[in-house]
């Protein structure tokens, strides 16, 4: 199945911006698409890099936060199951209590969430796929219009 | 403890909605700490009445039931049942008052029989008539009210003494002498404590503010469950506290039916026998050219269970509304563990129990004494279709099952803050911070315990929390359950009050527990959005010309398998959630019994029991299979040794035990609930007893009890999980096959599954479809095929809503394609905001640019 986003050419960030502010989907790209060039340089991939990762490699992926999942436990610990996308695909993280004390309050109020962790790979060709959360990458954990605007900003077109 | 002979008479808890502040349960507890040997509930409904009566039996306290009722002069006035025949009645009263606000005279003639009448309280005009010292108009109220009442020697006059808004005791007492009644002594209790008054506060200001209702709080905070001798001390009347005892002793012939069944009446049982074996017969010969012996012996055992049980014509009423689904088109299919019965494949469809290995004793066997349950999934935008059509088959007899909303966490702390006026925007503040996950929880324990509310504003608003987490679990609303249907052996009012939906549909004051607990036959019509999605899709392909016997699909198709091999499974049925993706790519589906596998295996129970790894692993062989005995070999076979099927527990009791089916089932339902049980102990007796039987020595049975006695209560039922894993192959299918209609199927068909559209939308771009932006010339009300692209409806636009969208397309079917925005909005006079968000949503592009003519005609066409 392709992964990879269609728009090959050139991603325009003002009309992405766009339909962040006026819709509730994205019509034109994927949202991340216009922050990609600036996620590299911060060493930050995309979920399809990691099928190449082996597990165990120390990832860092951004996506938008689909869903935040707090399944009940016999222990009363609370594990959180995160849900993320960006222009290729679905990326699932793993969030233990030890992590939560220092990066909750930023997972539950960002709706773009960077996050640093160990990647866990398991199945045949590794093909499911959890990132173990360590950090969260505050730099570009937030909200999603402010980043698209200072992209706007920073690279006018 | 000594018993107190007071019994409060007048008691209202929080199933009087936002008025008390506590539960039946909670109020039973507290008579029994106060040593009263009765107690009433009488809400301003019936809604807690079955759960009372329960919690007080168990406490060995006498349940009084009755109901605070408006009469036609706007006093409230008690009703007590004193037997059931009488609560018939009392559910009649209430139904009237909740479709037509109050009682009329003629309604009290009508359905008073049998029931104890207390005038006279707080919020009566006989009581205003007293405290103006118009003595004669109170008496001709009491008069007037006694005149209608098919029983006026069973009225009595409530006598309080709650402060000064009270009248003089004396009135009271010369009033009900000159009419020749009897005075009794009530407190109208709202709280079980004095401290609780807040609470009750709290809760009328939530209904002033949220519900805009004109409500007055109680006065004082002495309306709490006193006990007797506090009631001896406010009122100087021995008789008045005398009475309540007699009032009790009353309605001591009231008893609900508890622990039997009460299914519809039937007829002639001998005829609807001979039907369903008839109906059955016919299907088995029609389905298959070759018949096994293996049908034959199987369903003239399964009918000979059904009809030893009498309850084949419920089986022919299941099948009557599934034709009606049928004849309509509406896709439906059965769950749980009904679809492991043969019977049931041939009367409403589904998978071949026999092909498939499940077990009709899961299902029924004869030591169930309860209504077998037959669930049915109907697509969800048709479901009201159906249940108009059961409603419609009996109408005195059926009514819908409520559902009870309690306060949660968090929408406590949003009403509390309101009550307490606070402004809207720091509400806002103040929740924001209490993740949705908080639900359920205790909000002290998670304000200690999450850190992300360390530090949290709502950290200081100790009172806040405070008041919130008191009111937490309280009932705050009933509404309809959406799927319940009870249909009583005759007149439903004589079982429960019965009030109208805002749709107009009959809806009971039992939720389904009550239901349950009274025996009454329920049907579960539910409704499964991806039937909605599946059948939305078909409609794509039809129009598209492409013919597909879709119920009739092969179970091997290698594309379908190959799919969900690489986990991209998002839109499939049950097998989109992170954890059943990550389950995909381990497990490598390859048929359709490893789909059966996959729904069972991502439950609480097999991964928290680590049961996951254990079958993959033995699947994958890296790791042996253990053997036990060569019964329990076959019986887990199929899943490599791993127990994943409540089935498979009932056939190591059977085969290896040799327990009766009914004795496994009841060994497997015991390890489920409630393991410490004495009858849990006596199971396990029983199963090694008969594992020596059978000539197994000891330490293996041990060994095995311990075994299946360790993993039973993890268990999936194989026949739901079978019936489910068919959607699952539908919808991935659809998804292999047909990638454009199965996304449409999807987007269109509401919230299907767990991802918002946007993550659909996503994933249909990166299969290489074009999504294309809303236009006011080309989008509809849903989202459509456009070529081999998707078209996002206009709705999707922020600011948007389904009139401003309906108004365009009518407005663009009428008088044409627009050609300009100027066009456009001379047309449709739109909002500024809206004008705004259309044009940076992209819906007004290019449109001076088309080829007008040539546009309008492909429109057209």
């Amino acid at each position: 199945m392709p992964e990879e986003s269609r728009y090959t050419g050139r991603i325009d960030r003002e009309q992405i911006y766009n339909e962040s502010i006026s819709m509730k989907v994205f019509c034109h790209a994927h949202p991340l698409s216009a922050l990609r060039p600036s996620l590299y340089k911060d060493n930050i991939i995309k979920a399809t890099d990691l099928r190449r990762l082996p597990t165990g490699s120390i990832v860092r992926v951004v996506g938008l936060l689909i869903i935040v999942h707090t399944p009940p436990t016999k222990s009363g610990k609370r594990v959180m199951f995160l849900t993320m996308e960006d222009e290729t695909g679905l990326m699932d993280v793993v969030v233990f209590p030890k992590t939560q004390k220092g990066f909750a309050r930023t997972i539950l109020t960002s709706q773009v969430l960077a996050v640093q962790g160990k990647l866990q790979k398991q199945g045949v060709g590794g093909k499911s796929m959890s990132i173990i959360m360590e950090k969260a990458i505050k730099n570009w954990s937030g909200n999603l219009h402010d980043f698209l605007r200072i992209q706007i900003e920073s690279n006018p077109s | 403890m000594s018993m107190d002979t007071f019994v409060h008479l007048e008691v209202l808890s929080g199933f009087s909605f936002l008025w008390g502040t506590f539960s039946p349960e909670d109020l039973v507890e507290a008579a029994v700490s106060k040593g009263h040997r009765a107690v009433a509930l009488t809400d301003y409904g019936l809604h807690g009445a079955v759960r009372f009566y329960k919690a007080a039996v168990k406490r060995g306290i006498q349940p009084i039931i009755g109901s605070k009722l408006p009469i036609w002069d706007g006093s409230h006035v008690i009703f007590l049942a004193s037997d059931f025949k009488s609560y018939g009645n009392l559910c009649r009263l209430v139904s009237i008052v909740s479709d037509f606000g109050v009682l009329s005279r003629q309604d009290l003639s009508h359905y008073s029989k049998g029931l104890l009448t207390i005038a006279g309280l707080r919020d009566s005009r006989i009581n205003r008539s007293l405290n103006n010292g118009r003595l004669s108009v109170a008496e001709f109220c009491l008069q007037e009210l006694r005149s209608v009442l098919k029983d006026p020697e069973m009225v009595f006059l409530s006598v309080r003494n709650n402060g000064e808004t009270d009248q003089p005791i004396e009135n009271v007492i010369s009033l009900a002498q000159t009419n020749n009644i009897e005075i009794v002594a009530t407190n109208e209790v709202t709280f079980l404590t004095s401290q609780d008054y807040i609470l009750h506060r709290i809760l009328v200001d939530i209904q002033r503010k949220h519900h805009h209702r004109t409500v007055i709080p109680l006065p004082n905070d002495t309306f709490f469950f006193t006990s007797g001798y506090e009631m001896r001390s406010r009122i100087k009347n021995d008789r008045a506290i005398e009475n309540t005892q007699y009032v009790a002793s009353l309605c001591k012939g009231f008893s609900f039916p508890l622990g039997r069944l009460h299914p519809p009446y039937i007829k002639d049982p001998r005829e609807a026998s001979l039907n369903l074996s008839k109906r059955c017969f016919r299907e088995l010969a029609m389905r298959r050219s070759n018949v096994g012996i293996e049908y034959f012996r199987r369903l003239d055992w399964e009918l000979g269970s059904i009809n030893g049980m009498g309850i084949a014509d419920f089986f022919l009423l299941v099948r009557k509304i599934v034709d009606f689904a049928r004849r309509n088109d509406i896709r439906h299919t059965v769950r749980g563990s009904a679809a492991g019965s043969l019977v049931v494949y041939l009367l409403l469809g589904g998978v071949d129990p026999i092909a498939n290995d499940l077990l009709f004793e899961r299902f029924i066997n004869e030591g169930r004494g309860d209504m077998p349950d037959i669930d049915i999934d109907f697509d969800s935008e048709r479901r009201d279709e159906v249940i108009d059509y059961v409603l419609g088959l009996f109408p005195r007899q059926t009514a819908m099952v409520c559902t009870i909303h309690k306060l949660k966490c968090r929408s406590a702390v949003r009403l509390v803050a309101r009550a307490m006026g606070y402004p809207l925007n720091e509400i806002n503040r103040l929740a924001s911070c209490l993740p949705w996950s908080l639900r359920g929880r205790d909000l002290k324990l998670s304000l200690e315990q999450l850190p992300e509310l360390k530090g949290a504003p709502i950290q200081r608003e100790k009172q806040l929390i405070d008041l919130a987490s008191r009111l937490t679990g309280l009932p705050f609303q009933s509404s309809l359950h959406l799927g319940g249907v009870i249909i009583a052996p005759d007149d439903i009012k004589a079982w429960t009050a019965v009030g109208k939906s805002p749709k107009g549909v009959p809806v009971s004051q039992l939720d389904k527990d009550d239901v349950e607990a009274l025996g009454l036959l329920k049907l579960d019509i539910l409704g499964l959005r991806m039937h909605t999605a599946i059948r939305k899709a078909l409609e794509i392909l039809e129009e598209k010309r492409i013919s597909l016997d879709f119920d009739r699909i092969p179970l091997d198709d290698k594309r379908t398998y190959s799919l969900l091999c690489s986990a991209h499974s998002v839109g499939v049925f049950q097998l989109e959630s992170p954890g059943q993706r990550g389950l995909l790519g381990c497990l490598q589906p390859k048929e359709f019994k490893d789909l059966i596998a996959e729904v069972s295996l991502f439950r609480p129970g097999p991964v928290e029991g680590d049961m996951v790894k254990v079958y993959i692993e033995r699947r994958n062989g890296e790791q042996p299979v253990p053997f036990w005995h060569e019964s329990i070999t076959k019986a887990l076979e199929e899943t490599y040794g791993v127990i994943l099927f409540q089935e498979q527990v009932l056939r190591i009791a059977h085969f290896f035990a040799g327990l009766s089916y009914a004795e496994a089932d009841a060994f497997r339902r015991a390890m489920t609930k409630d393991r410490k049980s004495r009858k849990m102990q006596l199971l396990k007796k029983s199963f090694i007893e008969g594992a020596l039987a059978q000539g197994h020595d000891n330490d293996l049975a041990q060994e095995v009890f311990n075994h299946v006695s360790a993993f039973a209560s993890y268990g999936f039922c194989k026949a739901h999980a079978a019936s489910f894993a068919h959607i699952t192959y539908q919808s991935a299918y659809l998804k292999a096959h047909y990638p454009q209609a199965f996304y449409l199927g999807i987007l269109n068909a509401g919230q299907v599954g767990s991802y918002p559209h946007s993550v659909i939308v996503n994933e249909a771009r990166r299969r290489g479809i074009q999504i294309y932006p809303p236009h006011v010339n080309f989008s509809g009300l849903r989202y459509k095929a456009e070529g081999s692209g998707i078209r996002t409806p206009l709705e999707e636009i922020n600011g948007v809503g389904t009139a401003m969208a309906r108004r365009i397309i009518a407005n663009r079917k009428r008088f044409g394609l627009f050609k300009s925005k100027e066009e456009f909005l001379s047309r449709i006079p739109t909002p500024k905001r809206i004008q705004s968000i259309l044009s940076i949503a992209g819906a007004f592009k290019n449109i001076e640019d088309f080829e007008w003519e040539m546009l309008q005609e492909a429109y057209n066409a």
